[in-house]
């Protein structure tokens, strides 16, 4: 009796939950890229836009003062959206001990709620993990090193089985491991992109409010210019602008 | 006489036909791990499907 041909060993077949979350973390990066362009096209209408709008309308100093400040808010309200949004799409590390983070609280809620979906059979902590790999690639180098020194074939055949099974175990447990990465991974940049969208709304009011002064500034109620009349022999005729029930120069 | 070498994670051993390891605690039978985890989908994702390519309705 022959046993069937072990499979090979050569290059895994790509994890399609590995892919999923490169591709979330992915799109959630394209989302905020979106937001920092929207943020700037803003940006740039309110620093050219504004002053063209209202910089003829501007006639005192009080004016210039309260349309730099609305365009000083205005700008200070899209540096902070590209600020946060600038967060998400920076490079950031992720290790299994960031499980142990109060910001990951969400993702350790997930897993305990199927922790063999994300630990596999026989581990349940980051720590185990760690140890359950080092257990499998131990197994699979020991049983390699007796398959090397066995002449007795039908032992040998046993143990080449086994060395398989060893390779495959060792494997599934590093395929859990880079998962489990990839899920801080993505959750930290989740994190971030929902930090991001609060901050873009409430920023996106301090822009509006800078927006309303500056284009409110020239509106303020001006104080009315004093006429002084000079009097000479003959009544003089009345400014054009002014209109007078009665000659100021009739005594 | 001195007692046997205590075994470190990961030894094998013979017995009779099947093979075991050692675990750090206890000797087991060396198996496949079963590769059935299915861990939730972050994507939400179908395959690529367009959500909007099967319409609930017609016309």
């Amino acid at each position: 009796m022959s046993t069937p041909a072990e499979p090979q060993p050569g290059a895994p077949d790509p994890d399609p939950v590995l892919a999923d979350l490169r591709a979330s973390v992915t799109d959630m990066r394209a989302t905020a890229r979106w937001m920092t362009a929207a943020a700037a096209a803003v940006g740039a209408l309110v620093l050219a836009g504004g002053p063209l709008v209202v910089v003829k309308d501007l006639d005192d100093a009080g004016d210039v003062v309260t349309a730099a400040g609305g365009m000083l808010l205005a700008v200070v309200g899209v540096v902070w959206v590209v600020w946060r949004t600038g967060d998400v799409l920076a490079p950031r590390t992720a290790t299994l001990d960031d499980l142990g983070s109060p910001e990951l609280d969400g993702l350790r809620a997930l897993i305990d709620r199927s922790p063999a979906d994300f630990y596999g059979p026989t581990a349940s902590t980051p720590a185990g993990l760690r140890r359950e790999r080092r257990l499998r690639l131990t197994v699979a180098a020991r049983l390699e090193a007796l398959l090397a020194r066995e002449d007795d074939p039908a032992r040998a055949r046993i143990l080449t089985h086994e060395a398989a099974v060893a390779r495959r175990n060792a494997l599934l447990i590093q395929r859990l491991q880079h998962r489990l990465l990839a899920w801080v991974h993505a959750w930290h940049v989740r994190r971030s992109l929902r930090r991001a969208r609060r901050d873009t709304l409430l920023a996106s009011l301090l822009v509006l409010a800078g927006a309303v002064l500056y284009v409110t500034a020239p509106l303020d109620a001006k104080a009315e210019p004093t006429v002084v009349y000079v009097c000479g022999a003959a009544p003089a005729a009345p400014p054009k602008a002014v209109h007078l029930k009665e000659d100021p120069c009739v005594r | 006489m001195g007692s046997p070498p205590q075994p470190e994670e990961g030894d094998i051993r013979f017995n009779g036909n099947d093979v075991e390891l050692f675990n750090g605690t206890a000797w087991v039978p060396h198996e496949e791990l079963p590769d059935d985890q299915t861990p939730p989908d972050m994507r939400g994702d179908d395959d690529g499907d367009d959500p909007d390519a099967h319409l609930p309705f017609t016309g």
